[in-house]
C-alpha cells in the first residue's frame, strides 16, 4: 500500500487525514450498477435501432455507442476503487480539508468561519451499508463528506455545529 | 407622518394594482384570442367561456385586496416587523443592521399615482431573486423613510436632496448607453447577433423570404432582449457615493436606485468583450450580495479603459490593488490545448455523422442555395466551431494571469473575452483545487472560489497555475481567519 494511504492507531494517514471505510466501495457499486444498467438499456436500443434511426450512419454511431459504453463502464467499475484509496478528509477547530476525485482530483478547503449549516443525509443504498453523508453548508455552496459510516458521520457533524455555535457565542 | 417607532402601516394602495396588472392583463389577452377565435360560434358557448374567467378575476382583486389589508409593516427603532395574516399568521423580523440594501423602483403604475416602492435586502444568498420585504409609499413618505433607514443602516449623514445634487463620478450619454447594451454583451451574442443580421441581409438579397423571417427571428431572441433591457435598464445613468455609501441610479421608464456599502463589495470585476477590447474600452462590475432584482451593480458602462480606471479609484479607491501577477505558465499550453481538443470531439462527430447519415438527401434538394447553406453550417460545426475553441485556447494561454498581494488576488481569464476579477481573501467562502489527468503531468491546476454575489453565490475559477501558488490563495485566506487579520464586523 502507498505509505500516504498507510493509517496509525488513531486511524490517521501520516498527514493527519483520515480514510473511509472499505464498506464505502460496496455502496459505490450498488449506485454504479443501477446507472450501468439503465445505461445497458439504452445502448441494447441503440444497437438494435440504429439502421432505421440514423440510416447510412449507423455504422459509425454503433461504432461510437460502443466506445462511449466501455469508457462509462470502466469508470464505474474501477471508479470506486481509485475513490476510495484517494479520499481522505482532515478536519479540526479551524478548518475541514476533503482531497478526492476519480479523474479529477480536488482538494477543498472550507473555514469552519464560513460554515452556516450542518446536516446528516442517508440515502437508501448508504442505509444498507450503515453509512452516510455530511453536508456542509456555506454561503458560497455545499461541500459533502461522503460515506462516512453513520457514528462517525453524527459525530462529525455534531463537532461541526459545536465549532459553529462556540464561534457564534464568541460574537456575542 | 412618522415611520420609524410609528404605528404599523400598509402599502400604498397603488400597489394592488401593480399585483392585479400582472396577472390581468394575461387573463385579458387570453380572453381576447378566445373571442377573436370564436367570434362565430353561438353566444351560450360564448358567455360559457368568459364565466370562469370572470370568477378567476373577482377572486383575484378579492385575494389582492385581502393581502393587502392583511400586510403591515412596523418599524422600529432596530428592527422591521412585517406581518401577513392571511390564512396563516406569518411574522417576519427584518434587524436593520441585516439590510444590506433598500432599493427604490419606481414602475410606469408607481409614476401614475406617485409612488415609490422601496426593496428591503437582506444580506444572504437566499434573497437574491426576491426581495426579503417590499413596501410602496407615497414618493415622499418613501424618500424620508429610505433616508432615515440609510442613516442607520449606511451611517449616512446628507439629505436626499442634497445626495440628488452630488455629481455623478462617471459621465455616461444615453449614446454610450446603447453602445454599451450592443457590445457589452458576451462576444458569442454579439457575434450571434451580428451573424444573424448578415445572413437576413444576404437573404433579403436572394429573395429567400423564409431564411430572411429565421434570421431576423434569431436576431430577436438572441440579441434584443438583453439589448433593449440594457437600455431600458442603464438610461439616464448616474454613480456617486456619499461616505461609504455607492449609489446607482438608472432607468428609462422604470427608475432604479441601488445602494449598497463598499464594505458588501464581494469581487470587482472588469470585463472586456473582444469588440469592446479592440475599442480600447471596458466595463466596471461589482459583485455585491443582497440587492434583489437590483441585479449585478454596474459601477461603470463601457468606456476608455482610462476613463474605467479613473472612476474605479474615485468609488472605490479600497478596491484597487497593485497586485504582482504572472501569465499561465508554458506548462499548461498542452493541457490547455487537450481540453479544448475534447470540447471540439462531439462537434466534430456530429458533423462527421450528419454529413453521412443525409448526404444523399442533401444533394437530392432542388434548392442549390439550401444545398449550399446546409453544407456550410455542417463545416460551421465541424471545423469553424473546433477551429473557435482551438484559438480560444491560444487566446486563453496569452491572456489568463493570476496574482495575489495583501488583502486580496487576482484571476484574469478569457479567450476572445478578458475578465479581470479582484477578490478579497475575506470573501472567500471556500476554495478549491482541482487538476485532471493530463494538467497532472504538467503540475499544474485551477483554482476555484466560491463568493456570494448579486445572483445568490458563484464559483470563479482561475487559469492553469502551479498547484503549490494556487493553494496558497486557501492557504492565506485560513492565515488571516487565524492571526485576526479577518475580522467579521467590518463586513456587517
Amino acid at each position: 500500500m502507498n505509505s500516504d494511504f498507510r493509517v496509525d492507531e488513531s486511524g490517521r494517514t501520516a498527514d493527519g487525514y483520515l480514510r473511509l471505510q472499505p464498506s464505502c466501495k460496496k455502496s459505490m457499486y450498488i449506485g454504479n450498477c443501477v446507472i450501468l444498467v439503465i445505461l445497458l438499456a439504452v445502448f441494447v436500443a441503440v444497437m438494435l435501432y440504429s439502421d432505421k434511426i440514423f440510416g447510412d450512419a449507423s455504422g459509425m454511431v454503433r461504432m461510437i455507442s460502443v466506445a462511449v459504453f466501455i469508457i462509462i463502464a470502466a469508470y464505474l467499475l474501477i471508479g470506486p476503487i481509485v475513490f476510495y484509496k484517494r479520499y481522505r478528509y482532515k478536519m479540526d477547530d479551524d478548518k475541514l480539508e476533503i482531497r478526492r476525485g476519480i479523474v479529477f482530483i480536488t482538494h477543498t478547503l472550507v473555514p469552519m468561519e464560513r460554515i452556516h449549516q450542518v446536516q446528516v443525509s442517508r440515502g437508501p443504498i448508504n442505509r444498507m451499508f450503515g453509512l452516510a453523508d455530511v453536508i456542509v453548508t456555506t454561503a458560497g455552496g455545499v461541500t459533502a463528506l461522503e460515506y462516512l459510516e453513520t457514528d462517525v458521520a453524527e459525530s462529525v457533524a455534531s463537532r461541526l455545529n459545536d465549532c459553529v455555535v462556540k464561534m457564534l457565542k464568541d460574537r456575542e | 407622518m412618522k415611520l420609524i417607532d410609528g404605528a404599523p402601516i400598509r402599502n400604498h394602495p397603488s400597489s394592488m394594482i401593480s399585483t392585479l396588472a400582472s396577472f390581468i392583463i394575461p387573463v385579458a389577452f387570453m380572453a381576447f384570442i378566445m373571442v377573436t377565435n370564436y367570434r362565430d360560434a353561438m353566444d351560450r358557448e360564448l358567455i360559457s367561456a368568459v364565466y370562469p374567467i370572470a370568477v378567476l378575476i373577482v377572486l383575484t382583486v378579492l385575494i389582492t385586496f385581502r393581502i393587502w389589508q392583511k400586510t403591515t409593516y412596523t418599524f422600529g427603532t432596530n428592527e422591521l416587523v412585517v406581518n401577513r395574516d392571511l390564512v396563516m399568521k406569518r411574522v417576519t423580523n427584518i434587524q436593520y443592521s441585516r439590510l444590506s440594501s433598500v432599493n427604490v423602483q419606481r414602475g410606469i403604475i408607481n409614476k401614475l399615482f406617485g409612488t415609490t416602492t422601496l426593496l428591503f435586502n437582506v444580506n444572504s444568498s437566499v434573497n437574491t431573486a426576491r426581495a426579503e420585504a417590499t413596501l410602496t409609499l407615497k414618493e415622499e413618505e418613501a424618500d424620508a423613510l429610505r433616508e432615515e433607514l440609510s442613516r442607520l443602516i449606511f451611517k449616512k449623514e446628507i439629505a436626499l436632496e442634497q445626495e440628488l445634487e452630488v455629481e455623478s463620478v462617471v459621465k455616461v450619454s444615453n449614446a454610450e448607453i446603447v453602445l454599451h447594451g450592443l457590445i457589452g454583451q458576451p462576444t458569442v451574442s454579439t457575434l450571434v447577433g451580428i451573424g444573424s443580421l448578415l445572413f437576413s441581409i444576404l437573404s433579403l438579397f436572394l429573395n429567400n423570404g423564409g431564411s430572411f423571417i429565421v434570421s431576423v427571428m434569431m436576431i430577436v431572441v438572441s440579441v434584443l432582449p438583453q439589448w433593449i433591457r440594457n437600455i431600458f435598464r442603464y438610461s439616464n445613468y448616474r454613480i456617486y457615493r456619499v461616505g461609504d455609501t455607492v449609489t446607482v441610479q438608472s432607468g428609462l421608464l422604470r427608475n432604479y436606485r441601488i445602494s449598497f456599502n463598499v464594505s458588501k463589495i464581494n469581487s470587482i470585476r472588469i470585463r472586456e468583450p473582444a469588440i469592446a477590447r479592440l475599442m480600447g474600452k471596458s466595463i466596471l462590475e461589482a459583485e455585491v450580495v443582497g440587492l434583489s432584482d437590483g441585479g449585478i451593480p454596474l459601477l461603470c458602462p463601457l468606456k476608455k479603459k482610462d476613463a474605467v480606471y479613473k472612476a474605479m479609484m474615485a468609488l472605490i479607491p479600497e478596491h484597487v490593488f497593485d497586485l504582482e501577477s504572472y501569465g499561465q505558465p508554458r506548462e499548461a499550453f498542452i493541457p490547455t490545448m487537450v481540453t479544448k481538443l475534447i470540447y471540439s470531439l462531439p462537434f466534430i462527430l456530429f458533423s462527421m455523422i450528419a454529413t453521412t447519415m443525409w448526404y444523399n438527401q442533401i444533394i437530392g434538394l432542388k434548392e442549390q442555395t439550401v444545398i449550399a447553406f446546409i453544407f456550410a453550417l455542417l463545416a460551421f460545426v465541424g471545423v469553424i466551431i473546433p477551429l473557435i475553441l482551438v484559438v480560444h485556447g491560444i487566446l486563453a494561454q496569452r491572456q489568463r494571469t493570476f496574482g495575489m498581494h495583501g488583502d486580496a488576488f487576482v484571476f484574469v481569464t478569457g479567450g476572445y473575452d478578458k475578465v479581470t476579477e479582484y477578490f478579497l481573501y475575506d470573501k472567500v467562502q471556500t476554495a478549491e483545487v482541482r487538476s485532471g489527468p493530463i494538467q497532472r503531468r504538467f503540475g499544474v491546476s485551477t483554482c476555484t472560489v466560491s463568493i456570494l454575489s448579486s445572483t445568490g453565490f458563484k464559483k470563479v475559477s482561475s487559469g492553469l497555475f502551479s498547484s503549490d501558488d494556487l493553494e496558497k490563495v486557501s492557504q492565506e485566506t485560513m492565515a488571516r481567519i487565524l492571526d485576526g487579520r479577518y475580522d467579521y464586523r467590518r463586513y456587517l
